[in-house]
């Protein structure tokens, strides 16, 4: 690395400290305009991102900041990297949005909806934990109109 | 945040526009919301732009649905290879003179193609062909003959 390169140092809500590459830190939009606003003073603070969730991040910046990396290659990392718990896709689902990476949450939603797609309206809500705030007559109505749909 | 439940709008938006019309149907029904989200103008604009992109001209069986003849009309079709529905957007040249013609949709030279012909008279017809980079116009028969008529109208 050459001399001119600048770090940053992230620090996520769990008040652990991670310092990156500028050139890597500004995948994220967030810190990106933080940076040419020059309002970063020595730490900037991940109110929404815990640590175990930053370093998933840093792995996909880093991997996606490699020079000559074949896109193979990188559909491979993507690959393996979406095959986490359900819970894991969320918080990252919630840092890509905060930090505003509009490749990673992309790609990130295509696996979920991936995930859920084959499932029943009784399963996404389960999922999702989501209450049911149909009357039984509107959720009637809805079911006979798409018939076709749940077959 | 292992909740999903905080899910914001913008990102329950960003998933769902990913997800397979048949699905996305039956999600409706999930709740009040989600039934919101899924028919919003905006988000039918999104879907069918990720479905053009994730869709293929071959493999697929299509349909053409005139929802309302003042306004909507879609082009749906059934992808074999991943079992799933999806919409293409209507082409411009549909949606700008719905109200004067009549349009079916074909199969020519192996590709996906649109006919029109003009309401009552029938004295004109025109086809549209799907190529590489969209819609383009094959041809244009000011009188057609009454033969062609009864051929056009088989299906």
């Amino acid at each position: 690395m050459s001399s001119s390169t600048k770090f940053l140092t992230l620090k996520t809500n769990d008040k652990e400290e991670f310092v990156l590459d500028e050139a890597i830190a500004i995948r994220s939009q967030t810190i990106k305009n933080m940076v040419e606003d020059d309002c970063v003073s020595n730490v900037i603070p991940l109110p929404n991102v815990d640590s175990k969730t930053m370093i998933k991040v840093i792995e996909y910046w880093k991997k996606h900041s490699e020079e000559g990396i074949s896109k193979d290659k990188l559909m491979d990392f993507d690959k393996a990297f979406v095959k986490v718990d359900q819970s894991i896709l969320y918080a990252l689902i919630l840092a890509a949005n905060f930090l505003n990476d509009a490749e990673m949450l992309d790609m990130i939603c295509q696996e979920v909806a991936n995930r859920i797609k084959g499932k029943t309206p009784e399963e996404i809500r389960k999922e999702f934990n989501i209450e049911n705030d149909f009357t039984p007559e509107e959720e009637e109505e809805i079911r006979n109109e798409n018939v076709w749909a749940f077959e | 945040m292992e909740n999903p439940n905080n899910l914001s709008r913008d990102v329950l938006f960003s998933i769902l526009v990913r997800v397979p019309v048949k699905s996305l149907l039956r999600f409706r029904c999930v709740s009040v919301s989600w039934n919101d989200i899924i028919f919003r103008r905006e988000f039918k604009k999104d879907h069918i732009d990720q479905s053009r992109a994730l869709g293929r001209v071959m493999g697929c069986v299509y349909w053409y649905k005139v929802i309302d003849y003042s306004k909507n009309s879609a082009v749906i079709y059934f992808d074999m290879k991943s079992d799933e529905f999806k919409e293409l957007p209507t082409p411009s040249f549909v949606r700008d003179s719905r109200k004067k013609y009549l349009f079916h949709l074909t199969v020519s030279k192996g590709r996906l193609s649109f006919y029109r012909l003009k309401k009552k008279t029938g004295l004109e017809l025109s086809m549209w062909i799907m190529g590489d980079d969209g819609w383009k116009l094959l041809m244009k028969i000011a009188e057609v003959t009454q033969f062609l008529l009864d051929k056009g109208t088989e299906d």
